[in-house]
């Protein structure tokens, strides 16, 4: 668009574009943008009672956390969990989405039946599945016969609560990839099949490149977020639960600095950095784009 | 290349959105309604009977009141919130691990002027420990105590009669509570003694320290008992406690000590005189009975001695915003949930013991399905009671909590661990 010579109609239709994008510019700056830059400031403060008498301290509180072997593991468990999430719940998700792009019956009742779990509230899938792996009176260990910690022991509480965090967001996922599915003209498929490719090199050789846009966009979305796991881990794992050490992410750690520790510029501190190294992460992944993603 | 924008876009905008979306929640604001008071408390349980409490003054004054409860976590969040955003409660519970910090900021109603005004308000009248929590140096009283508490042993009466033990009684030392809770202690994970988990520090482990002559922290507040060496000793005799009579630590993590309790795993359990009210509502209640908590007999002569069994204490007051549109009917409110009526009818009602000295006899008869003398003759001279352990910062308790764990996973590591639950806590108190 050339900004210098605008007519009257394109300053019109610019005037109410931004008065219909407003609100959600107003909200952003309310509620992301001013917390965002609040953040990072308090992180070069030691923070006072009620927000008062706060006392600038530099970087202290970056040496504080950098040299602390808590933020450390912390950050160390949140890429287990993301490396149990991310890419269970999109190998899952995509085979889901393949097989409800069929004509089948009742597809639009599986569809749903797998679209659940994210509706419902996260702090009631985490209570539901603290039941079901609880070692005492768990289904889980109820049916398989066995007498496992699931979530008390730092062997496996991790891949547990991985394991939730996955099932939660198949459903997502899956819509997703439908959706991307359905954006694959039929006509190759067709072709292939004259040629005489088999359903599997259909898959590899039309679907998984042709949806890589897809599949791209699910997993750095996922990877962003399942870095900021926080509601799963502080709902199933109690804190006196000898796992906690091993499974608590660096958003549960802030939490209890901020908020239980009443200490939030070291708080503070620990997302400041955890939200650069997702910058980081999100450059070094836009770059691996170019490589691996196939835009017809 | 619409398709890739698209998505650059939704990526930048999905990594703005998530990170901060932990920051927007939790802003629950609340302001006084109208004319009337509002009254924020923690405890469900208690919400009924400071509620007709709070009515009877409403038929007096006529000014409404709305009693609302928000849990203890929430509570202190929302406390916070409201300090910041100036929409704090009229009248509010306060708790000695935050207080100090309200009373630095200057937050709460300062209560001097009203109490010399009103004959009724004698300070004197209450537990003087409470009455100290809630008074600065300067002799500010910032709350009027609402209640006090005790611990004492909850036991599952069947299954000592299954196990064919005698009934805990005022000549338990810690060494019988050991040796009852193994007894009981089946093996198979079926039955446990006892359950207490590391958060439960005034129900469990700081009775026994005190108990030992150890203590928690120093009387000046500034430095920690926890490497004391009879702490140590009191330890680790609740290590022998965890190791041989207590479930495993990732049993413990997942159910709580009371579920454990109430359900028959366990036969014993130390408890709060303000979770009464609570297992008054379970089925099983007329299983259980009630003794004083054990002491420790450190001059060998067989009998309880002053200062043996200890029962650590504490108490809520009843405390109002600075900033209460209406300080009059905020300070009356307090005066009759304070007074020897109010106090009384708590008692009675059995919300819990009442912090009015000789008020809470009535508190006893609020159940017929167990005798409750064991928590008043443990106020009446049966235990020292030692004020639970605070200073102006709470950190080191609830880090304490967490660094026990260990400890609790494996006993034999209980000295070393509590030297380092002191150096910790030596340095939180050096920064407060």
């Amino acid at each position: 668009m050339n900004a210098k010579k605008m007519t009257a109609a394109q300053k019109n239709e610019a005037i109410w574009g931004i008065a219909f994008v407003l609100p959600t510019i107003i909200g952003l700056a309310v509620l992301n943008f001013y917390p965002i830059f609040n953040t990072v400031w308090l992180s070069f403060f030691k923070t006072g009672d009620f927000g008062k008498g706060n006392t600038f301290v530099g970087l202290s509180n970056y040496a504080g956390v950098c040299s602390s072997g808590e933020f450390w593991g912390s950050l160390f468990n949140t890429f287990k969990y993301a490396i149990v999430e991310v890419p269970l719940s999109l190998a899952i998700a995509s085979v889901l989405a393949v097989f409800l792009n069929r004509k089948i019956h009742f597809r639009s009742g599986y569809r749903t039946i797998f679209f659940l779990p994210m509706v419902a509230a996260p702090a009631a899938v985490a209570m539901v599945w603290k039941w079901l792996y609880n070692q005492r009176y768990g289904l889980l260990n109820h049916i398989f016969g066995t007498d496992i910690a699931w979530i008390s022991s730092p062997s496996t509480a991790w891949l547990a609560i991985g394991i939730v965090g996955a099932w939660s967001i198949i459903g997502y996922n899956m819509v997703l990839f439908l959706g991307g599915l359905q954006e694959i003209p039929h006509d190759y498929y067709e072709a292939a099949d004259i040629d005489g490719a088999s359903g599997i090199r259909q898959f590899f050789c039309i679907t998984i490149p042709l949806l890589s846009p897809t599949i791209y966009f699910i997993s750095q979305t996922r990877i962003i977020s399942a870095l900021q796991v926080f509601d799963l881990i502080y709902m199933m794992v109690d804190s006196t639960n000898i796992a906690l050490k091993s499974v608590q992410s660096v958003v549960y750690v802030f939490y209890q600095y901020v908020f239980t520790y009443d200490n939030k510029g070291y708080g503070s501190t620990m997302v400041v950095l955890l939200l650069v190294l997702i910058l980081l992460l999100t450059v070094i992944l836009q770059k691996l784009e170019k490589k691996f993603v196939f835009y017809n | 290349m619409k398709v890739k924008q698209m998505i650059a876009a939704s990526i930048a905008a999905a990594a703005l959105f998530s990170l901060t979306a932990c920051g927007g929640g939790g802003e629950t604001g609340s302001g006084s309604s109208g004319d009337g008071l509002e009254v924020k408390i923690w405890d469900s349980t208690q919400k009924d009977g400071i509620e007709q409490i709070c009515n009877d003054w409403s038929a007096q004054s006529g000014v409404p009141v709305n009693v609302e409860v928000v849990n203890w976590d929430s509570y202190w969040t929302l406390l916070e919130a409201g300090v910041s955003g100036g929409s704090m409660p009229d009248v509010f519970w306060s708790h000695s691990n935050y207080i100090q910090k309200y009373m630095d900021a200057e937050v709460l109603l300062p209560l001097n002027s009203y109490i010399d005004a009103d004959d009724s308000t004698d300070l004197n009248n209450y537990f003087p420990d409470i009455v100290d929590l809630y008074t600065n140096d300067a002799g500010t009283h910032y709350a009027i105590p609402k209640d006090y508490d005790t611990i004492a042993l909850f036991y599952n009466k069947k299954m000592f009669d299954a196990a064919g033990i005698p009934y805990p009684d005022n000549s338990w030392t810690w060494e019988d509570l050991y040796e009852a809770g193994k007894k009981l202690t089946t093996g198979d994970g079926s039955q446990y003694g006892i359950a207490m988990d590391t958060d439960l520090n005034q129900e469990g482990y700081y009775n026994i320290i005190y108990s030992y002559g150890g203590y928690v922290l120093s009387d000046d507040k500034k430095t920690s008992g926890m490497d004391d060496p009879k702490t140590i000793e009191a330890m680790e005799m609740w290590g022998n406690i965890i190791r041989d009579c207590m479930p495993p630590q990732s049993m413990l993590g997942e159910a709580g000590e009371t579920d454990l309790f109430t359900s028959g795993v366990t036969a014993m359990q130390l408890t709060g005189s303000w979770r009464v009210a609570v297992f008054q509502t379970y089925d099983e209640a007329s299983d259980w009975a009630v003794a004083e908590i054990p002491y420790c007999d450190r001059n060998g002569n067989g009998q309880c001695d002053d200062g043996e069994r200890v029962s650590i204490y504490n108490g809520l007051g009843w405390a109002a915003s600075k900033n209460t549109g209406n300080p009059d009917a905020a300070y009356s409110l307090i005066a009759y949930l304070c007074s020897r009526e109010g106090q009384t009818r708590q008692a009675e009602l059995g919300v819990t013991m009442s912090a009015y000295m000789g008020t809470s006899d009535a508190w006893k008869n609020c159940t017929d399905l167990w005798d409750l003398s064991p928590f008043l003759d443990e106020a009446n001279g049966d235990a020292t009671l030692v004020i639970y352990p605070h200073s102006r910062s709470t950190i080191w308790g609830e880090d304490m909590k967490k660094q026990l764990v260990p400890a609790w996973n494996d006993p034999s590591t209980m000295a070393d661990t509590c030297r380092m639950v002191a150096e910790s806590m030596n340095a939180h108190l050096a920064q407060a």
